[in-house]
């Protein structure tokens, strides 16, 4: 881990840039690899040493900064706070706390609408599950759609990958992918159990996204789930849609438990798009009149098909459990959850370890 | 909306099918959840998985099954027990799905399981399928989780006319 206070320019910038927590003071740290009289030399861009690799810049555009602190004793204090999460190394367990309670607050069945289509604020839900001020948070200015933190539920240090409806209603963006990637990474890599809170519309589609690699960054994030050893509950909060669910680690990824709230729906897209896919030639047939009449009909069957109660009759998820039962619900699976062995399965084979590699083939030389 | 539906399905399901309860009575025997009471320890926590599965009929609550994972003397332990109210415990379309279930989770917790048999055999009516998670549970996973071998498992069979099926050769 490193904490920024000044500057770290060019080749220095890479040690930085090569620890899980980057932690920088606004204002003062800095992070480039060309200074900004290089740049116009080179480029011919005119730009402050601010905008060009400036804290906020690194913390809220680029994602080279993880946490970005007021002063430099805002930063120590948050060097101290990250290195209470973790093990001395990762062949131990984080050290546990003692348990406590809950921020009181309004309960999660006031929080999270059963209307889909309304909005909430994952921090306040994240506030009535985890331990009160234990949350700790990861790129909180980078890519908001997706919350990355450590928390202790019942003492027990865990972290925690969320969808936040707020920012663009939770979809899963390039960006996003790339930083739940990274911290679910992390969280296998130092034996913290991870938590998902999923509220997500799926990933976001169109040409900017496409091109700028969106399947390529998603994939690093289900890649980072599914290779994941640590125990992983992964809670339906409300709507999962399409392949969101596979990011947020949904049933078909083998979690330790995969839990609905009541709220929760889950389907391969909202009712509005899924009519509108599977009845347009049929819609477009009916007269004007009878239209909307009709996509309403088919938009509540849709909704009584992924009715979360057949899907737990299904056993599609291992259980539904009401908001005021979660934090219990997730403290006692995670407590369970301690002697779970599991190994990734090149984990079992060492590539050193293989037997009858073939030789490389000797390097040809060509002579002019 | 609010829970309230959540909490009511909850209730229905938690009392086993409600019209053979007395009958238990009648025979003497505890119910699934009392002697799962008397089992554990003491204000230690059940966490019980699938509690909802197949909800959608009225008869089969839980399908039949309990399982999940509490403590016992103090030790972590996943459990299986048989529903007697419902179907005379027999196994349903999910039943069997639900203890492959935690014959696997007790492998990864690496646990005792503990088997608290009351069921009398496979469900007549119950749609026979081919698949491995719907009709074999003791051919393959018993087998190979026990002769992989690395946490006890035990049976206690409620009912002296129907013994447990053995799990492993004797």
């Amino acid at each position: 881990m490193c904490v920024l206070f000044g500057p770290s320019p060019a080749g220095s910038a890479y040690l930085p840039a090569l620890t899980d927590c980057v932690i920088m003071v606004d204002g003062k740290a800095s992070l480039y690899v060309g200074s900004p009289r290089m740049v116009e030399m080179a480029v011919g861009e005119k730009v402050s040493l601010e905008d060009l690799g400036g804290a906020r810049m690194h913390c809220s555009v680029s994602g080279c900064g993880d946490i970005l602190a007021a002063s430099d004793e805002e930063a120590i204090e948050l060097a101290k706070r990250y290195l209470s999460f973790m093990p001395q190394s990762y062949k131990e367990r984080p050290p546990a706390r003692e348990s406590r309670e809950a921020e009181p607050g309004r309960s999660i069945e006031e929080i999270v609408p059963y209307d889909q289509r309304k909005w909430f604020d994952m921090y306040e839900l994240i506030a009535r599950v985890v331990d009160a001020g234990s949350f700790f948070e990861i790129k909180r200015l980078f890519a908001p759609e997706v919350i990355t933190g450590f928390a202790r539920l019942g003492g027990r240090a865990v972290g925690i990958v969320a969808n936040q409806p707020k920012v663009k209603g939770g979809v899963l963006m390039v960006d996003s992918s790339d930083k739940a990637a990274r911290f679910i990474s992390l969280c296998n890599a130092f034996n913290l159990p991870l938590v998902y809170l999923a509220d997500v519309p799926g990933f976001m589609v169109g040409t900017k996204v496409e091109r700028a690699g969106i399947i390529r960054h998603g994939a690093k994030m289900v890649f980072a789930t599914s290779q994941a050893t640590v125990p992983k509950i992964s809670v339906v909060v409300r709507k999962c849609y399409g392949a969101g669910l596979y990011a947020m680690c949904g049933p078909a990824f083998e979690p330790d438990a995969a839990l609905s709230l009541p709220q929760g729906q889950i389907a391969i897209m909202g009712p509005e798009p899924a009519v509108n896919a599977v009845y347009y030639n049929k819609i477009m047939e009916l007269p004007e009149g009878e239209r909307a009449a009709y996509v309403q009909q088919k938009r509540e069957e849709y909704v009584q098909d992924v009715d979360i109660y057949k899907l737990a009759s299904e056993m599609l998820v291992d259980g539904i459990i009401a908001g005021s039962e979660l934090r219990g619900e997730l403290i006692k699976r995670l407590g369970y959850a301690e002697s779970k062995q599991l190994e990734f399965p090149y984990d079992a084979i060492p590539y050193r370890r293989c037997e009858g590699r073939a030789e490389p083939p000797p390097p040809v030389i060509v002579i002019q | 909306m609010s829970d309230e539906r959540y909490f009511k399905e909850r209730a229905r399901i938690e009392q086993g099918h409600a019209k053979y309860r007395a009958k238990l009575t009648e025979e003497g025997k505890l119910f699934v959840r009392d002697r799962l009471q008397l089992l554990l320890d003491p204000g230690s926590e059940f966490q019980e998985d699938f509690l909802f599965a197949r909800n959608q009929e009225v008869d089969t609550p839980a399908d039949g099954v309990v399982t999940g994972v509490g403590r016992v003397g103090g030790r972590t332990v996943c459990i299986m027990a048989n529903d007697y109210t419902v179907k005379a415990g027999s196994w349903g379309e999910k039943t069997v799905a639900k203890i492959v279930r935690i014959q696997e989770r007790a492998q990864r917790l690496q646990v005792p399981l503990l088997y608290l048999v009351d069921a009398a055999g496979a469900a007549s009516r119950s749609r026979s399928r081919s698949s491995r998670a719907d009709s074999t549970p003791d051919a393959s996973s018993t087998t190979r989780s026990s002769s992989q071998g690395s946490s006890p498992r035990c049976a206690s069979s409620s009912d002296p006319l129907r013994p447990a099926r053995p799990i492993s050769p004797r």
